[in-house]
C-alpha cells in the first residue's frame, strides 16, 4: 500500500500552492458581495445617524412637507415622497407587467428563426439605453405628447415617469422571464400538445404555470429597478412634492430627492444627514422587496 | 382492425378511417385528441395527479361540465388503468412526486376520458424497470378490446409479448406485416427474419 502510493507522482509545491490561492481566491469573491453590501449600508446609515436623535419619526414618515432649505423651520417629512416613488412604480408596473410577460412569452413560443434573434437583440438595446436619455425624451417627447392627448396641463408628471420607467424595466422582464419558459422542460409542451392543445392552452395551462416562480423573478427584478431609477424619474415626474390625486399630478420620488439635492447641502448639515436617511429607508425597501421576493419563490417551490 | 389503419407508403401516408392525416384539411387539434400518445419518458404535467386526467377535457370544450363530472371522469380513468385504489387519496398530490410506473400509467390514463380510436405508445417501457414493463404491458392487454394500440419497440421479445399483430418497419419502410405468431414463427421476408434473429439492428 504504501509502495504504491510513493510511485504515484506527487505534486509540486507550487501547484499546491496556486491550487490554495485560486480556491481563497474565489471564496473572498463569494463574501465580499455581502462585505459590499453590509458596507454601503453601515455608511450610508453612518451619515444620516447623527440626525436620528432629533428626528421625530411620525413626522418624517406621515408629513408630507418637505421644507428642508427653510432658515426659521426646516420640515423634513417624506410622506409624500414615499407615496411618490410606490406610485410611479405601482403605475409602471401596470404597464410593464402585461407587456413584459406577453412579451417573453411571444419571444420565447410563438416567434422562431430570425424574427426571434432580432427581437431579442432589440429589446436588449432597449435596456442599453441610459437613463438620462430615457429623461430627456420624457422631457421633450412624452411630455407633449401627453399634454396634446389628454388635455392636461402639465405633461411632466407620474403618468409620463411611469411610462419610461415601463419601458425601462421591461426589457429585463422579457429576458428574465424567457429564461424562465426556456427552462420549461420540453416534455411538458409534447404532452399537453400531443392531448390537443392549442398553442395558447399550452402557455396558459401549462408553460405560465411552470415557469412561475421566474416570471415572478422577471416582476420584481423589473420592480426593484423602477424603484431605484433616479435620472429618468427626476426629469419626468415634475419634481413637485405632492401626493398625486391622478395619474397626471406631477410628483418626486425619495431618489429624485437625493439626486436632486445632495450636491446642494453642506457637508454633516442637518439636510446632509436626512438625505442619507432617505438612502436608508429606500435600501430597507429594496431589501423588503428583495427579501419577499426569495420567500415568496420559495414558498411556491414547496407547495 | 389495421385495415382501417391501413398503412403508409414510401411517400408518407398514414390513414385512419380512410383519411389521410397529412391532408391539409385535418385539424391536427382534432387528430390529436382522436389519438393518444404516450411518450418513451413518462411525462405527466406539473400539476395534480387530478388535474392531469382532466387537462384533455378541460382544454376541449370545457363548457358546462360540472365537478361531479369531472370527478367521476377521474375515477374511471384512474380505475381502468389500475392507479385508483393507490391514489384515490393522493389526487391532489403533484404528478411529477409518482413513482415512474405510476407516472406512465397516469400518462395512459389522461388520455382516455378524450375517449381516443387510437392510443400510441412510443417505447413507452424504455424508462421502467422490469416490474414497471410488466404492468404496463398487462395494462395494454387489458385496454386492446376497448382502444386501438400502436406501440413503437425495438426490444423483439415485448413485441413478441405484447402485440397481436407485428409490423417490422425498416428505414421507413413496410418490410412485413402479420399476425405476431406468424411473423415471428416463419417470417416470409429473409430481411425479417434475419432482424428476428438478430444478425443486425
Amino acid at each position: 500500500m504504501a509502495n504504491s502510493s510513493e510511485k504515484r507522482p506527487s505534486r509540486g509545491a507550487l501547484a499546491l500552492l496556486s491550487e490554495r490561492t485560486i480556491e481563497s481566491l474565489i471564496y473572498v469573491c463569494g463574501f465580499s458581495a455581502i462585505i459590499f453590501v453590509f458596507g454601503i449600508f453601515f455608511f450610508v446609515f453612518k451619515e444620516g445617524a447623527p440626525f436620528l436623535t432629533k428626528l421625530n419619526f411620525t413626522e418624517f414618515f406621515f408629513s408630507k412637507e418637505w421644507i428642508p432649505t427653510s432658515t426659521v423651520q426646516p420640515k423634513y417629512g417624506i410622506g409624500a415622497l414615499i407615496v411618490g416613488t410606490v406610485s410611479v412604480t405601482v403605475v409602471a408596473m401596470a404597464i410593464a407587467v402585461p407587456f413584459g410577460l406577453g412579451a417573453a412569452v411571444f419571444v420565447s413560443e410563438f416567434c422562431t428563426g430570425k424574427v426571434k434573434e432580432s427581437l431579442k437583440i432589440i429589446i436588449e438595446l432597449l435596456a442599453a439605453v441610459p437613463s438620462v436619455v430615457w429623461g430627456f425624451i420624457g422631457l421633450s417627447v412624452m411630455s407633449p405628447v401627453i399634454i396634446a392627448v389628454f388635455h392636461v396641463p402639465v405633461g411632466v408628471n407620474l403618468f409620463n415617469a411611469a411610462l419610461l420607467l415601463a419601458l425601462m424595466s421591461v426589457p429585463i422582464m422579457v429576458s428574465i422571464g424567457e429564461d424562465a419558459l426556456k427552462a420549461v422542460p420540453d416534455s411538458y409542451r409534447e404532452a399537453a400538445v400531443a392531448l390537443g392543445a392549442t398553442r395558447w392552452q399550452m402557455v396558459y395551462r401549462v408553460l405560465i404555470p411552470a415557469a412561475r416562480n421566474g416570471l415572478l423573478a422577471a416582476v420584481l427584478l423589473g420592480v426593484g429597478r423602477a424603484i431605484g431609477e433616479t435620472m429618468a424619474v427626476l426629469m419626468a415626474t415634475g419634481h413637485a412634492v405632492n401626493i398625486p390625486d391622478s395619474l397626471f399630478d406631477p410628483v418626486r420620488t425619495l431618489t429624485a430627492t437625493i439626486a436632486a439635492e445632495l450636491g446642494e447641502t453642506s457637508h454633516g448639515s442637518d439636510h446632509y444627514q436626512v438625505l442619507f436617511l432617505i438612502g436608508v429607508v429606500l435600501f430597507s425597501i429594496t431589501f423588503v422587496v428583495n427579501l419577499t421576493a426569495d420567500l415568496v419563490v420559495k414558498g411556491i417551490r414547496k407547495g | 382492425m389495421n385495415e382501417r389503419y391501413g398503412y403508409v407508403t414510401t411517400t408518407g401516408e398514414i390513414k385512419i378511417h380512410d383519411k389521410n392525416i397529412y391532408d391539409p384539411d385535418v385539424s391536427l387539434i382534432e387528430l390529436r385528441k382522436a389519438v393518444g400518445m404516450v411518450f418513451q419518458r413518462p411525462n405527466p404535467l406539473p400539476i395534480s395527479v387530478y388535474e392531469n386526467v382532466v387537462f384533455g377535457l378541460r382544454i376541449h370544450d370545457d363548457t358546462g361540465r360540472k365537478r361531479a363530472d369531472y370527478d367521476q371522469a377521474v375515477e374511471k380513468a384512474l380505475t381502468e388503468v389500475g392507479l385508483w385504489e393507490d391514489l384515490k387519496d393522493r389526487l391532489d398530490a403533484k404528478a411529477t412526486t409518482l413513482q415512474l410506473e405510476q407516472q406512465q400509467k397516469l400518462c395512459i390514463a389522461r388520455l382516455l376520458p378524450l375517449k381516443p380510436e387510437i392510443i400510441l405508445m412510443d417505447e413507452p417501457c424504455s424508462a421502467l424497470d422490469v416490474n414497471g414493463t410488466k404492468a404496463i404491458e398487462e395494462l395494454i392487454f387489458t385496454l386492446k378490446g376497448r382502444y386501438t394500440i400502436v406501440i413503437v419497440t425495438h426490444n423483439m421479445a415485448q413485441a413478441r409479448r405484447a402485440s397481436d399483430e407485428c409490423i417490422f418497419m425498416l428505414l421507413g419502410e413496410i418490410i412485413e406485416h402479420g399476425r405476431t405468431t406468424d411473423l415471428f414463427l416463419s417470417p416470409k421476408n429473409p430481411k425479417t427474419a434475419e432482424y428476428i434473429e438478430g444478425r443486425y439492428g
